[in-house]
């Protein structure tokens, strides 16, 4: 094969990166318009989507990347950033209720689940998976987002707890890919979505009455094969159940939204300041690294000088010059260099002042939403005890 | 029969049970004897005639059925208590009345055995009728929830919160014209407003005088959500009297 060969293929790759809006990483630059609907969308073609919390990730294994950063923030930050996520979905109009969930809760018509990538006040990368109901998978992308120095400066100190969030652009790209999916399924398939959302909430609570009529290949897709008559009296349990679960989730929202308010203003003032030092950071690294190169620019010239003299004395002067202003600049350099530690110690000490404040909050919102699922998760295992026992007094089957 | 109705029958024929306590038999004359016996009889009867009418009119099943069953079978023994208490005084059962030959047999609990008299449809309806008291507790329990988060929402960012914010980063929302018509007519609340802020704005369809929604709890909202969404203005106003009029129930 040659290089003439490889040209179309080549090409093409090429301006399928160049559209990277449905590729594997979005590298979001500037502003992103958020898609809103045009008109409102009838009740039964919207699909509820829940967000999990977010997978915390891991810190960078680079020290200087890690610098002060703390999985207590990540914690943090896990239950943070969904939400900012999921403000932005819900103003788009083009879902239903968008609320956040624990991991691994099941029963949601679309489900969007997320890793944190990378995250330290003036970058964010996030990895985003979205399904349905059905196991379709919508898809899975990494959204980056890296802010211009000086944007936390132009917003100014009022806009940190009142103005949209600073990664709103990622949030924007992330609810527009979306609602893009979301564009290209038919009517039916929005219907299918929600009948099979039902019908795996009503399997999983009343097995014995439904699982039949679902089926799952071996690739995780689900199927309806029978429909339970709307006026099903055993439908109808699980449906009021099934309601119960809707309300479980927002009682979970307002625990979320109270960790959110809090958060708020110490984690805009903790990724404002950080993002500060970590500028005046680099740029007394610049300074520093700029010196020692002057400096040794500087005596290399003299060095060539001194190779080249011919025991001129306006060169020897010149020499010494070079040598001494090099010295000096290095030294300087040095100098310049001792004050990194002066902004790498406020960098940390700004790091763990807020996993201070982060920690109580995380652990107090984890406490809630445990203590809440919990008993439902006890109660939820009575109703299916009681369900089945319904289903054998109704049928007379029995399991014997 | 709901399931409120049904705990106060239960309550009622507790309290009943709890008023045959044979204690209050403990040294009474004879004639008081004579006179007890007669009226705990004549209360047997009436009770099981009545039990029985009611199960042959199919108009008591369930816990309400086995409450009812129990009652009578107290009475039941109240009866051979008293025939017992007249005995031992050598006094003669009136006539008219029957005693209970065993008295132990009716202490049993089993006196009427509801469960195997239960048909699958009454054993369904019991069971239904457990389900909806187990839905009534969650939704307590819920409701308890979320009056502990509303008591808990931070009051200063509350206060923050709310910013409309329809654009995004850099102020560019509303590219290509599409944002206003759609967040006027059905957005719940404001994409820069961040996770402080409310889920509902003052919408243009609320009516005057209307809340403006900055502090709802989940109920509120949800009332909200509905009556920002029914397109039939009738019942649109009835939920946003629904919505009106539970904000001053919990204000």
């Amino acid at each position: 094969m040659t290089l003439r060969d490889l040209l179309p293929a080549f090409i093409v790759f090429t301006l399928l990166s160049g559209c990277s809006t449905l590729g594997p990483t979005h590298d979001i630059k500037g502003p992103v318009p958020l898609n809103k609907t045009l008109a409102e969308i009838p009740e039964e073609q919207l699909l509820d989507a829940w967000i999990e919390l977010f997978d915390p990730g891991e810190l960078p294994e680079d020290e200087d990347e890690a610098m002060g950063l703390s999985m207590d923030i990540r914690d943090a930050e896990a239950r943070y950033i969904p939400e900012q996520l999921r403000t932005t979905m819900e103003t788009t109009g083009h879902w239903g209720a968008v609320r956040l969930v624990p991991q691994d809760t099941s029963g949601g018509e679309l489900l969007v689940q997320g890793k944190i990538l990378a995250s330290d006040g003036e970058q964010l990368a996030l990895q985003i998976k979205a399904f349905d109901a059905t196991g379709r998978e919508w898809f899975n992308r990494n959204y980056e987002e890296e802010l211009d120095e000086g944007v936390y400066k132009t917003r100014g100190v009022n806009s940190l707890a009142s103005d949209s969030d600073v990664f709103q652009p990622l949030y924007n790209t992330i609810a527009n890919d979306l609602a893009e999916f979301r564009r290209t399924l038919s009517a039916t398939d929005i219907s299918t979505i929600r009948q099979v959302a039902e019908l795996r909430f009503a399997a999983d609570l009343a097995p014995d009455a439904f699982a039949g009529d679902l089926a799952v290949d071996a690739k995780g897709h689900y199927t309806v094969v029978h429909l339970p008559a709307a006026n099903d009296p055993m439908y109808q349990r699980v449906l009021a159940i099934r309601d119960r679960d809707f309300l479980l989730i927002d009682t979970l929202n307002g625990h979320y939204d109270n960790f959110c308010r809090e958060m708020e203003t110490p984690y805009s003032e903790w990724r404002k300041a950080r993002s500060e030092e970590a500028a005046a950071l680099r740029k007394v690294k610049n300074d520093a690294l700029q010196r020692k190169l002057l400096g040794v620019a500087a005596i290399l010239g003299a060095i060539v000088l001194e190779t080249s003299n011919n025991g001129n004395y306006s060169s020897s002067v010149l020499r010494d010059t070079l040598v001494l202003g090099g010295a000096y600049a290095i030294k300087t350099g040095f100098d310049k260099d001792s004050e990194t530690d002066i902004h790498r110690d406020a960098i940390i000490e700004l790091d763990e002042s807020f996993s201070t404040e982060a920690r109580p909050l995380v652990v107090e919102v984890e406490g809630e939403t445990h203590e809440l699922t919990g008993s439902a998760e006890v109660q939820y295992a009575k109703w299916r005890a009681l369900l089945k026992r319904i289903y054998e007094s109704e049928t007379g089957f029995t399991d014997s | 029969m709901d399931k409120y109705n049904l705990k106060i029958y239960r309550s009622l024929f507790a309290a009943a049970l709890l008023a045959l306590l044979p204690a209050a038999a403990a040294s009474a004359s004879d004639e008081q004897l004579l006179e007890r016996l007669r009226s705990d009889y004549a209360a047997m009867v009436s009770a099981e005639a009545d039990f029985h009418s009611r199960r042959e009119r199919g108009i008591l099943y369930g816990n309400e059925a086995a409450d009812y069953a129990a009652y009578v079978a107290g009475l039941h023994r109240r009866v051979a208590q008293d025939c017992m208490a007249l005995r031992e005084n050598g006094l003669a059962i009136p006539a008219g009345l029957s005693c209970p030959d065993d008295p132990a047999i009716l202490i049993a609990p089993a006196a009427i055995d509801q469960a195997s008299e239960q048909t699958a449809t009454e054993a369904t309806a019991t069971l239904d009728s457990e389900l909806l008291e187990g839905l009534g507790e969650f939704d307590e329990m819920l409701l308890r929830e979320q009056e502990r988060i509303k008591a808990a929402t931070p009051q200063a960012s509350a206060a923050s919160g709310g910013g409309s914010g329809s654009g995004s980063e850099g102020g560019t929302a509303g590219v290509s014209g599409e944002p206003d018509a759609a967040s006027g007519a059905e957005t719940t609340y404001g994409e820069g407003a961040g996770p402080g802020s409310p889920r509902t704005t003052v919408s243009s369809s609320a009516p005057p005088g209307t809340p403006d929604g900055h502090d709802d709890d989940v109920v509120a909202r949800q009332l909200r959500e509905a009556a920002e969404k029914e397109a039939d203005p009738e019942l649109k106003k009835k939920l946003w009297e629904e919505y009106r009029k539970y904000k001053a129930g919990t204000s």
